[in-house]
């Protein structure tokens, strides 16, 4: 487990530094984006059911995002940690993703900035939910 | 008949069920994260292993030792990913599966010589 999380940790760094060139080079980060989300299905004991649990989080974050009610990215990031049944996840799969939620935040607030997500930023959001969303998906 | 396999750095769980056709059926999706971008064989999927040519000391070479990267080898034949896309994959998996240089090069070469039929016939 302790490997795992190492390997996770540093693709995650390097996911965060790929996610900064988004715009110039999307085929990697999606790559690494389907890593990331995969190493984290593959982690369960049940990985359809969290492949499931994924699929759920996205699609109601994609409303969200979808939606005409303005929101701030901080006010994003909580949104996200709310969807998280954090007492069922492993004291590990907690570190990986609070690390993950926020180095996530930090690249997409150097992207966009703080405060309010416009309307034309959003489709930052929507993107990396669709990359999760599409690497979820192959689990079944 | 269940068997299962532990998978180690590259590989999820093996996880396996005989059926009455003869074939092996994944009870679990297997995760290969040899590739930046992981192949994920899907749970249900059916596999007697037959993308690696029974080529007779090929097969005796083969069986038991590259079980996980036989079956990603087969699902992207099956799945139609490109036959050589499929067979350098299948390579890469062996090394990561422990396979020993000696052994996984002849098997290699067996499906990159012999695998085109089977490949189309996947096609079918």
């Amino acid at each position: 487990m302790k490997t795992l999380t190492v390997i996770l940790l540093t693709m995650i760094l390097s996911a965060c530094a790929v996610m900064e060139q988004v715009e110039k080079n999307p085929l990697t980060s999606e790559l690494i984006t389907n890593q990331l989300t995969l190493r984290f299905i593959a982690a369960d004991d049940d990985p359809v059911e969290r492949s499931l649990k994924i699929q759920q989080v996205v699609t109601k974050l994609q409303t969200r995002v979808d939606g005409e009610v303005e929101f701030t990215l901080v006010e994003f990031e909580q949104m996200v940690r709310q969807e998280i049944d954090w007492q069922s996840i492993s004291p590990a799969d907690q570190e990986l993703l609070n690390f993950a939620f926020t180095k996530a935040r930090q690249v997409i607030s150097d992207l966009i900035g703080e405060g309010v997500v416009e309307p034309d930023e959003r489709y930052t959001l929507v993107t990396l939910l669709t990359w999760v969303n599409n690497a979820a998906m192959r689990v079944r | 008949m269940n068997s299962t396999l532990p998978g180690g750095h590259y590989f999820s769980d093996l996880v396996l069920q005989h059926t009455d056709g003869g074939k092996w059926e994944l009870k679990e999706p297997l995760f290969y994260f040899g590739l930046l971008n992981p192949t994920v064989v899907p749970s249900g999927f059916k596999t007697n292993l037959d993308s690696v040519p029974r080529l007779p000391f090929i097969y005796a070479t083969f069986k038991g030792r590259a079980v996980r990267a036989a079956a990603v080898h087969d699902y992207l034949y099956e799945s139609q990913r490109g036959k050589q896309f499929s067979d350098q994959t299948f390579l890469l998996a062996m090394k990561h599966e422990g396979v020993p240089t000696r052994w996984r090069y002849p098997i290699y070469w067996a499906v990159v010589l012999f695998g085109n039929s089977i490949y189309e016939r996947k096609r079918s």
